[in-house]
């Protein structure tokens, strides 16, 4: 048999592994997040208390659940744009079934129900009528949106019992840390698990890289996608409970101002390919991150909220930029 | 098999009704068009008001904006790109001409400063979608970000009508001949970029690049200068919806146009443009543009609870795009 | 044939679609140990009847046996789950994913848990790829590898599901001689091993080489099955085309004229310093394996790469990185990919044809609609393009017809010289020999030709000249074609890349 060409050795040593993740994507967001903290550091004194960067943690952790989801879903090639809305079905439909039975657990119950649900319906319409998904979920985006709009007649939907334990459990902590970041990082690593490990997280990156080469091999092309859309909304309906948690009612305008966009700019930033099969969740929790302390370090300095936007805006075009470049040396070093 | 015929089919009323019936019912546009008709025939009979010359005079006017922004994103989204800019646009274009205008009293400058926004704008978003290579939905997301902050950056507050330039006021609010002037600025605008999309080379080319640039570079056509015009011209006809929002509303407000990308995008998609470029309608944004209108317009009238408009609106797209998906699979398109 | 029970056997399977029937009752049966080839034009039904036995459609009518048994495939799961494993032309290959995953893909070893067990993945991946000879980390990303090792790679993920039955199509479409020469070991071994291998081609002279039977379909039917010693190329033309192809080459070599296209030391992408020229009335061939660098050539000279040199046409300079110039100096440019580098599949037959030349019908940029219709009209029949009418979507025609509407693409530009690469890459025989056909007229009328190849009958077939490239580099240059041998020119291609020939 003719001699085909030897690639690289079967085990790399260790510098090589070093390298490799000296360039890799995360250590570039690991850079700019440091950047990030540092530059607040240095501008705004009330930085340098620890208290805030726990605020900032708790904070995100709605971003962060719903950011999980929305990775799975793009590593898979697929796109959910109606999170921001979900958070107001979620959040109304607890407060709505607290009221109606008077019993926090069938609240709580109700409200994340809502999240397989909608991802149900979404992956019925995706995988058996193939339905483009952005397009779909921008049009369950107006739909639900619309829905809590008509029942609640844009009133915030109030607590009336009183379920104090449920809000709470919002503001403890465990150790120094806030429980819905405890919350947050057990869902991350419990998916970053899957992900890696598992045949089904696998399967997910098998769909994103080559969808074909996936359903010819075999693989439940149309069963994961199915399950993805499904825990994507159940993740944006956990998030919608810890917005609820805030303030003990159920809004009507929750995640109205874009939530879906910023969750999607963490995960892009974070390195999740749109075209989908590449990028890793440790990328959009770092996304996330940076976006969270970049907001919270203008507001703290007690810049316009919205010159925030300018700036996430701009550090989203650097960060993005920063991949393709990333892409790019990346394919020079294997040569 | 449908939707495969000849340029030169052979005339005569039967191939005529053919054609027609194959239109109504095998496309996109057709169905857009049946459905639309059925809204109007029940809200004529459901309404009294409907269908009067005041009523659908209000009901265009209404939706201009919305579907002159839609014209330049059909042909954006047909040469392969997406500008989801164009919402904050709306403010920042609104607030920075409203004080032009309240400075200088100066309509005409007033205008040209708004339109040449849309240009710098749709410049900047050419510049880092083609030349950075970053893809144009992230692009256009973060300058979407960007534009809001800089109309907020402009002004914390929403800036008066103190010019009192009566013209300006009739750009959203008067009549020619009967007609509003925002319809007559929609019907001419829809026209004119039928015709170019159309009839020209440069509709050609932009469909094009959409399809396949790598064909298109071999063919000689200069794919970069076709998308760049098409981010331009989307800047463009947004910058002249937000004057039209502006002369409407009396006052350049910072926080308007949320979510106006979306329905932008989604009477686009509606109207049967694809999402993976080369592919689109300029009929079918119109339609899809009025039927959003007159869903609208007929939760108004038959006096139901306002907030249904934001559901009816995204039952729509989803039913649009359902019977898009099944009329692709019967064609073996998939 | 056989005394023992087929692996595999289909009995009159039919499949319709909208339109047309792709598969009329046909049968085909596949033995252990047996290579079984199925050849056919384009729209002979080779692809749906492949896509049927991979699960992936679902006949109207027939049986399908495996080992006497009768079956139903639902889904590509429940092939595999029979060890049947498609290698297909697009290879189906995920390019982020490792090796390892890439062959146990959709068949990952497991632990505990449904995790995956890497250990294992990584020994079991090592083990089945140096089987087949190849000697690579098996973590390395699957897009570190050339086309011909991830070809293995695919051959190793069949192995990796003990495949009894492994359905190659077209499976050298994108290999280089030593390549094909290595899979068809990895054939035999295969064959050894019991393994049943059906062999789908076009090209006649490896199913001599690796067949046993060979089966011939024509438009959704069953032709004929015969074993390979039994039968002469010459039946299995006529078989596939219906018809007796008396010419494949038509070429009728006439008096060449002026120099047309100058190129001098050209530099580039692969190429280094390469010159040629082709005269008016001219077919030049630039023959060369896979990797050789003459695909990149056409790109270099039409200004698509970035180069160093001079590209003359009529004496006026071509500027680099410009294709735009080419054209407009008389220049045009059929590149090897048509889909991906030629075709607009959602637009028309007419969008299609008139994409270069549309200015040619425009005023002010305004096109007259009847000058174009007549114009893409006058293609369609001089070319005679089988489509239902210049509005139809190209995407429905067929690979000849819409190679023959890219051809016309060029033919209403006045051009001076055509470069054409892999002219008849992917298309069947009927219509190669149109394509020839063609291309000799072209040249009769003045033009000058230049085509670029790695498909040696066809360059001996129709070049008058033939210049041979090996890594970049000039390797050789013949006269005609009665000068040049089979032989000495692959030894002139390859001669370098592979010692052992």
């Amino acid at each position: 048999m003719a001699a085909i060409p030897v690639g690289r050795k079967r085990h790399q040593n260790g510098a090589m592994r070093w390298s490799r993740l000296l360039f890799s994507r995360e250590a570039g967001l690991v850079i700019l997040l440091l950047a990030v903290v540092a530059l607040f550091w240095i501008l705004e004194p009330s930085t340098r208390q620890q208290r805030v960067y726990w605020d900032l943690l708790r904070e995100i952790s709605p971003n962060l659940i719903a950011a999980i989801g929305v990775t799975m879903l793009m590593l898979a090639g697929e796109f959910d744009l109606s999170i921001g809305s979900m958070l107001a079905v979620t959040g109304v439909t607890t407060v709505v079934f607290f009221n109606s039975t008077e019993n926090m657990w069938a609240g709580i119950a109700a409200g994340l129900a809502t999240g397989p649900l909608v991802g149900g319906i979404h992956g019925y319409l995706v995988t058996k009528q193939k339905m483009n998904s952005l397009v779909t979920t921008l049009g369950s985006l107006f739909a639900l949106r619309g829905m809590v709009y008509v029942y609640t007649n844009k009133m915030p939907v109030s607590d009336l019992i009183g379920f104090w334990d449920f809000q709470d459990a919002y503001y403890n902590n465990l150790g120094p840390a806030p429980l819905p970041f405890v919350l947050a990082i057990l869902l991350v690593i419990l998916a970053l698990i899957v992900l890696t490990q598992t045949e089904f997280g696998r399967n997910v990156y098998a769909i994103g890289g080559n969808e074909t080469a996936a359903r010819v091999s075999g693989i439940r092309v149309n069963l994961i996608k199915f399950m993805l859309f499904v825990i994507c909304s159940s993740c944006a309906a956990i998030g919608g409970m810890l917005l609820t948690m805030q303030t003990g009612s159920g809004y009507f305008n929750a995640g109205g101002s874009g939530f879906e966009l910023i969750v999607i700019a963490a995960v892009v930033l974070g390195g999740i390919a749109l075209s989908g099969g590449k990028g890793s969740l440790v990328g959009t929790v770092l996304g996330v991150v940076i976006l969270g302390m970049t907001a919270k370090g203008l507001r703290l300095m007690g810049v316009n909220t919205n010159i925030q936007l300018m700036v996430t805006g701009s550090i989203m075009i650097l960060a993005v930029f920063m991949h393709s470049f990333h892409d790019r040396i990346a394919i020079l070093r294997r040569r | 098999m449908v939707g495969n015929r000849s340029d030169s089919a052979s005339t005569g009323i039967g191939s005529w009704v053919t054609r027609a019936v194959h239109w109504l019912l095998h496309t996109q546009e057709g169905v857009l068009f049946l459905i639309v008709a059925a809204i109007w025939i029940f809200l004529t009979v459901q309404s009294d008001v409907f269908f009067t010359g005041r009523n659908i005079g209000v009901l265009l006017s209404q939706v201009s904006m919305t579907a002159i922004t839609a014209v330049g994103m059909t042909i954006l989204l047909i040469s392969g790109e997406i500008d989801a800019s164009v919402g904050s646009m709306q403010a920042f274009v609104g607030v920075i001409v409203m004080s032009v205008l309240n400075n200088t009293e100066n309509l005409a400058l007033g205008i040209t400063v708004g339109l040449a926004l849309g240009v710098i704008v749709g410049l900047i978003n050419a510049v880092i979608s083609l030349r950075l290579g970053i893809n144009s939905l992230i692009a256009t997301l973060a300058m979407l970000s960007i534009v809001r902050g800089a109309a907020f950056g402009f002004t914390d507050a929403s800036i008066q009508n103190t010019h009192k330039i009566q013209t300006f006021t009739e750009i959203g609010n008067g009549f020619f001949l009967g007609v509003p002037w925002p319809v007559i600025f929609f019907f001419a605008i829809f026209l004119i970029f039928y015709f170019v999309l159309t009839r020209t080379t440069f509709g050609r080319f932009v469909h094009a690049v959409g399809a396949n640039p790598e064909a298109a570079t071999l063919a000689g056509i200069p794919v970069r200068m076709v998308k760049l015009a098409g981010f331009v011209l989307t800047g463009v006809l947004a910058s002249v919806s937000a004057i039209i929002l502006l002369s409407r509303l009396n006052s350049g407000q910072n926080g308007i146009g949320a979510g106006f990308e979306l329905e932008a995008i989604g009477a686009v998609l509606l109207g049967g443009t694809s999402l993976s470029g080369g592919e689109g309608s300029m009929v079918g944004t119109f339609l899809a543009v009025v039927l959003l209108a007159t869903l609208k317009n007929g939760i108004v009238l038959l006096d139901i609870n306002s907030s249904w408009q934001v559901t009816v609106t995204g039952l729509i797209i989803i039913v649009a795009v359902l019977l898009d998906a099944r009329r692709r699979r019967r064609m073996g398109q998939d | 044939m056989s005394e023992k029970q087929p692996l595999l056997n289909l009995r009159s399977i039919a499949k319709a679609f909208p339109g047309t029937q792709a598969l009329n009752g046909v049968d085909f049966s596949l033995h252990a140990g047996e290579v079984h080839a199925l050849i056919g034009e384009n729209g002979a039904g080779k692809s749906t009847l492949i896509k049927i036995i991979a699960g992936l459609y679902q006949p109207d009518d027939g049986v399908i046996e495996i080992e006497g048994e009768a079956v139903e495939f639902h889904s590509p799961a429940d092939s595999l789950a029979h060890r049947i494993k498609v290698v297909y032309q697009e290879l189906d290959l995920v390019p982020d994913l490792s090796i390892a995953e890439n062959v146990f893909l959709g068949n990952l070893p497991k632990k505990a848990f449904r995790t995956v067990d890497w250990n294992e993945l990584y020994a079991r991946t090592s083990e089945l790829l140096q089987d087949l000879g190849l000697n690579i980390d098996p973590e390395m990303p699957i897009s570190a590898l050339t086309v011909a090792q991830q070809q293995l790679v695919e051959i190793a993920r069949a192995l990796s599901r003990q495949a009894q039955i492994i359905i190659m199509d077209e499976p050298t479409s994108a290999l280089s001689q030593s390549e094909i020469e290595s899979l068809f070991t990895v054939i035999r071994r295969l064959q050894g091993l019991g393994v049943g291998i059906m062999y789908v081609s076009h090209k006649l002279d490896e199913i001599y080489a690796i067949a046993d039977r060979v089966t011939v379909f024509r438009d959704g039917e069953h032709i004929a099955t015969e074993a390979v010693a039994n039968t002469r190329q010459s039946d299995l033309v006529t078989w596939m085309v219906g018809r007796e192809v008396k010419d494949l080459y038509p070429r009728t070599p006439g008096q060449p004229g002026d120099v047309l296209l100058e190129v001098d030391s050209v530099s580039g992408a692969t190429i280094e310093d390469f010159s040629l020229k082709v005269h008016a009335g001219e077919i030049v061939a630039v023959f060369g394996l896979m990797g050789s660098g003459v695909h990149n050539l056409g790109r270099l000279i039409f200004g698509n790469l970035p180069r160093t040199g001079s590209v003359r046409l009529l004496g006026q300079e071509i500027h680099a990185n410009a294709p735009m110039d080419a054209i407009r100096k008389g220049l045009g440019f059929l590149t090897e990919n048509r889909k991906s580098d030629g075709l607009l599949l959602p637009l028309s037959v007419k969008e299609n044809i008139t994409l270069v030349s549309v200015n040619n019908y425009a005023n002010m940029m305004v096109i007259n609609g009847q000058d174009e219709r007549r114009a893409t009209a006058e293609i369609v029949d001089k070319l005679s393009i089988k489509t239902p009418g210049i509005a139809q979507k190209i995407r429905y025609l067929s690979g000849g017809n819409q190679q023959k509407s890219l051809i016309g693409r060029w033919l209403l530009e006045e051009l001076k010289v055509l470069i054409f690469s892999e002219p008849t890459r992917g298309i069947d025989v009927g219509s190669k020999a149109e394509m020839y056909r063609l291309m000799d007229d072209m040249a009769h009328q003045g033009m000058g030709i230049l085509v670029l190849s790695t498909e040696l009958p066809e360059v001996l077939g129709i070049a008058d000249r033939i210049i041979v490239i090996r890594q970049g580099r000039s390797a050789g240059r013949w006269i005609s074609r009665d000068d040049a041998t089979q032989q000495d020119l692959m030894t002139a291609a390859a001669v370098q890349l592979d010692p052992a020939s």
